[in-house]
């Protein structure tokens, strides 16, 4: 078994959505395993390698596309301060602090570029822009988190990106990107420099990235396993592979409930898996088995395979009450309008009649600014300022602190793959109440054991559960030793042990 | 180290550029290190030199100093050896067009331009437009003739340059310019960037502020305490401000190669030639200032009472080889022949010297006119239609023979018997200097500043008044006439060239060298150098 497993990804992001999350976890499962496996990403992303470190993975856990043509999968860390770095000429250029960060350069009282800080750095160069005799930005150098002029922008006259060069570690040019359509900045090439002794040209990032799968691929040892619908056609034209699977994080139907049905839709980006390219994959994975059940039923010589998309990877102390928390309710997770956050405020302030201190904390990355705003619009009218916060998405020991104090688990989407926070909440002996959706809720939550699940968009018996739970300490208490018990089916032991059976079949 | 300051050489070339090879090929004769200054972006520009016998060594030109090819290697790139990074190509040549277009499936994927057969015959690559996928011109490379891509120009999706970048021979961009629209909203390079080796970058408003960078890093470059570095100033363009105000000590010259004043006859008087002007009026702030000739450095002093030194050194030599040339008789010499090799241009007033011809020919008939030198078709081609119009008023047309600009002057000066001069103005002339080394007997025109030095009148040709064609007829049948007096006048025009001997210009210039040296401790008494201490990161903290 000489194996290597490549998780097909389009990036790992600062704030990280459940795919993200499902393919990091996948990932440490696999190490534990001593099974050989790495993410890789095809997007450009200056930060990875600051990121990834926040998420407990190392360099060795990451392969991205650009990194391997820019020879940088293996280079060491370094702190480019910008005060002291090569790059100003500081006997002729003045470097004037305006905050943490940004600075600018100036010469002979002209403001000849602006530098900004790489975030979570103190004084690290991220990016520079050059700003000509006009005060127009001219070109812009990127840096990369461990210190090294990673590629520039020149942009076109009118102000939107020109083209691009990204360069190696000794800054020659190994790619080349334009952008030539007149009315949208899509590129319209890319261009490999040099690669292996030739140059190659592309239309697009995705035939650039298949190219980079062949590279990195073998026929005898290569299973590409991909968490992004978007991908599919790519890596299904990986020809070099020992097998390919693809994951699926969601439901596949637009309306979740006809998953089952002849009249269920499937999700757009999913059809070319279906209709084009299935017998490209030796298999599809799913988190539950029903979802397994109700594909096989349309799809019957598909393989799918069922495995939690996340496993519990550490114990945790469960969470505590106390006189401050005790009315203290979750949402965790994406904070879109398919998550029908709407529901979560209006199911507070119907707890709020009978718990006037309830409090909701709704966590995440928000679709938007507008979003957010239209949210605590919503929030005010509502008169619930005091009683729902809406706080931006956290990781690490933030969000461990969050869900130690957390009471309730409240999620009212209609559609889900697994639902990575239940699961999360398990392990902290958190109570759920969720609408019982396809798929996963119903997996997690044993009705009235360690949980509620709700017939989907009945607000007013969700609110009910919650007060229930909020105002009923022993069942709280009891809720609550279910779901650290219900815990042990997500153990990383548990499902890692799915893995190996999956992997011993590859 | 000696800085001969230029903007750029080509084939064609004016005196100056003459001047200045002259003097560079004295200078390596004698051993003297020098490099001669170009600012302009030229892919050409080792190859019109190398013809000249100028060393790539001593060529430094601005963007090969940042591009690191100032002494390479030189390659031959052919089509064959631009990769596009596709297969299955398919190249059409049109050969009237010096290039190849080059398809996949149908599909444009560039052009290949390579340089005309007058430069090299193995179709050499110029330059190469690149389309992408969905036929889009993105881009368009430009090859030096030493073969390596020296400078791109990206395209914008409407077809406009919006960024020009130099590369170095390992192919890292190392200057770079931008077009952005200014407040006309018009298209306009709006700065410039350099990049060096450990990643410094430097931006600059314009131009005038990357030549500045570069002459004060080949001069950083070069600076010693013990000898000057010596910028001569052979033409002033963009480099006459700072110059005075290098970072660091130099020895500045400006050159006079023309009439410091706009009208030569009016040396005292007249408004200043626009080229001085500038240097002029603040040459003070130089070390020094070299005229080609004594009576233009008598006019100089008289007029601007300068104080900085003052130096007279002709603009040209005579060369050992045509000194020790074998003197050709005026008998071997094409019967009644007057030539000039000049610019056709007004200043020239060649078509006084058709008249001059029409009125000898009134007295010794068949005397022939040659003239050489490429037409300056500035004014709407006033040189020529003035020409032409004495030719038809003369009718001679069937005797003035107009030739186009001739790279083997000498052969032709050595079959001339006499030489005219009916312009407004010259500086020593180079050409009348090569003439008579070559035994023409010049009459000129008593114009400033040189004839009067270069013709002694009576002795290897004769002056006239400025303008008066009829007197220089008159003398050009005089000698038609007395082949005896023609042939002593020849013997004294290669005689008197040993005034211009490479041992005896090398002498004014060792003279000037000296000078500048000698002045060198006082310049840099106040020198201060650089901190470099206590200026990196020392505490290591985070």
């Amino acid at each position: 078994m000489n194996n290597i497993y490549y998780f097909i990804n389009e990036n790992i992001f600062t704030f990280n959505s459940g795919t993200e999350f499902s393919a990091m976890n996948r990932q440490k499962i696999f190490k534990k395993l001593n099974l050989k496996s790495k993410i890789i990403t095809r997007n450009y992303n200056q930060g990875l390698h600051q990121v990834i470190r926040n998420y407990n993975l190392s360099d060795d856990d990451v392969l991205n596309m650009y990194d391997y043509f820019q020879k940088v999968i293996d280079i060491p860390y370094h702190h480019e301060k910008l005060r002291y770095s090569k790059v100003i000429d500081k006997q002729h250029y003045k470097i004037v602090g305006i905050d943490n960060n940004k600075s600018v350069i100036t010469r002979h009282g002209n403001t000849v570029a602006e530098v900004n800080i790489f975030p979570g750095t103190i004084g690290e160069i991220g990016s520079i822009n050059y700003l000509d005799q006009f005060g127009n930005t001219s070109s812009r150098d990127i840096w990369d988190a461990r210190g090294f002029k990673s590629k520039t922008q020149y942009l076109h006259p009118d102000g939107r990106i020109g083209h691009e060069v990204i360069f190696d570690y000794q800054g020659n040019p190994v790619i080349e990107i334009t952008h030539m359509n007149k009315d949208n900045d899509f590129p319209t090439m890319f261009k490999l420099l040099n690669y292996k002794g030739h140059n190659f040209r592309f239309d697009n990032e995705d035939a650039l990235f298949n190219f980079f799968l062949r590279e990195i691929s073998d026929e005898n040892s290569t299973v590409l396993i991909n968490d992004r619908p978007t991908l599919t056609a790519v890596v299904a034209q990986v020809p070099n592979v020992k097998a390919r699977y693809q994951v699926l994080h969601n439901e596949h139907t637009v309306k979740p409930k006809l998953a089952d049905k002849p009249n269920g839709k499937l999700y757009p980006n999913l059809i070319p898996l279906f209709n084009q390219f299935s017998d490209q994959f030796n298999g599809i994975i799913v988190s539950t088995s029903q979802q397994k059940q109700d594909l096989n039923k349309f799809f019957p010589e598909l393989n799918v395979i069922a495995i939690a998309d996340t496993a519990i990877m550490h114990k945790h102390a469960p969470a505590t009450t106390n006189e401050k928390n005790r009315h203290e309710i979750t949402y965790l997770g994406r904070v879109f309008h398919d998550k029908h956050i709407d529901h979560l405020i209006k199911i507070t302030e119907d707890v709020k009649k009978v718990v006037p201190d309830v409090h909701m904390n709704v966590v995440g990355y928000f679709e938007s600014p507008a979003y957010k705003q239209e949210l605590d619009e919503q929030i005010k009218k509502a008169k619930l300022t005091n009683n729902v916060t809406l706080t931006d998405y956290r990781i690490g020991k933030d969000r461990d602190n969050i869900l130690a104090n957390t009471q309730v688990l409240l999620q009212t989407s209609f559609g889900e793959g697994l639902s990575m926070t239940l699961v999360q909440g398990l392990a902290y002996g958190i109570p759920a109440v969720a609408y019982d959706v396809n798929y996963g809720p119903n997996q997690i939550i044993d009705n009235g054991s360690n949980g509620y699940l709700i017939p989907a968009g009945d607000k007013k018996k969700a609110a009910k559960a919650v007060e229930n739970l909020i105002t009923n300490q022993d069942l709280h208490a009891k809720f609550s030793q279910a779901a650290l018990k219900k815990a042990a089916q997500f153990s990383a032991e548990r499902i890692g042990k799915q893995w190996q059976a999956f992997a011993k079949h590859c | 180290m000696n800085f001969f300051l230029n903007a750029n050489f080509n084939e064609k070339n004016s005196g100056i550029e003459h001047a200045e090879i002259e003097r560079a090929l004295l200078f390596k004769n004698n051993n003297e290190p020098f490099k001669i200054v170009f600012q302009s972006w030229n892919p050409l520009l080792h190859h019109w030199l190398n013809l000249n016998d100028i060393k790539d060594n001593e060529i430094l030109n601005l963007f090969d100093y940042y591009q690191h090819t100032q002494n390479i290697k030189p390659k031959k790139i052919q089509a064959k050896d631009i990769d596009f990074g596709m297969i299955k190509l398919e190249y059409k040549e049109q050969t009237d067009k010096n290039r190849y277009i080059v398809y996949q499936a149908e599909k444009i994927v560039g052009r290949i331009n390579y340089f005309d057969d007058n430069i090299s015959k193995d179709k050499l690559v110029s330059s190469v437009e690149l389309f992408d996928g969905f036929e889009h011109l993105y881009r368009v490379d430009f090859y030096d003739i030493r073969g390596f891509k020296s400078m791109v120009q990206w395209y914008t999706p409407d077809n406009k340059i919006a960024t020009e970048v130099w590369y170095s021979i390992d192919g890292k961009p190392v200057v770079e310019d931008y077009f952005r629209l200014n407040a006309q909203g018009k298209l306009t390079r709006s700065g410039y960037k350099t990049i060096s080796d450990e990643g410094t970058v430097r931006s600059y408003l314009n131009y005038y502020e990357l030549v500045e960078a570069f002459i004060n890093d080949i001069n950083d470059q070069y600076f010693s305490l013990e000898n000057p570095n010596i910028f001569i100033m052979d033409r002033s363009e963009n480099v006459e401000e700072f110059l005075p105000h290098l970072r660091k000590p130099s020895y500045n010259v400006l050159h006079l190669h023309n009439s410091h004043a706009g009208d030569p006859q009016n040396p005292d008087t007249s408004i200043m030639n626009n080229n001085y002007e500038y240097t002029l009026i603040n040459a003070n702030r130089y070390d020094g200032i070299i005229v080609p000739s004594k009576k233009q450095t008598r006019d100089v002093k008289r007029r601007f009472q300068p104080q900085c030194d003052m130096y007279t050194i002709p603009v040209s030599i005579v060369s050992n080889k045509t000194l020790n040339e074998k003197q050709v008789p005026m008998n071997k010499r094409k019967n009644k022949s007057v030539i000039a090799t000049a610019r056709i241009a007004p200043e020239k007033q060649l078509d006084q010297l058709v008249w001059a011809v029409y009125y000898a020919r009134k007295k010794v008939p068949n005397i022939t006119l040659d003239l050489y030198g490429f037409i300056d078709h500035s004014n709407n081609d006033i040189a020529q239609k003035r020409l032409k119009k004495a030719e038809k008023e003369t009718g001679l047309e069937d005797v003035v023979k107009i030739h186009s600009y001739t790279s083997d002057v000498p052969s032709i000066q050595r079959n001339s018997q006499i030489y005219g001069v009916t312009s407004t103005s010259e500086g020593l002339s180079l050409a009348v200097m090569e003439a008579q080394s070559h035994g023409d007997v010049v009459l000129s025109y008593n114009i400033n500043y040189g004839q009067d030095e270069l013709v002694q009148d009576g002795k290897n040709g004769y002056l006239v008044k400025p303008n008066d064609a009829k007197s220089l007829g008159k003398k050009i049948a005089k000698l038609f006439a007395n082949p005896k007096l023609l042939q002593k006048m020849s013997n004294q025009a290669y005689e008197l060239s040993n005034r211009y001997s490479e041992k005896n210009v090398w002498s004014a210039w060792q003279n000037f060298l000296e000078h500048a040296q000698k002045s060198w401790p006082d310049k840099v008494k106040l020198y201060r150098p650089d901190i470099t201490k206590g200026i990196q990161q020392m505490d290591q903290g985070v």
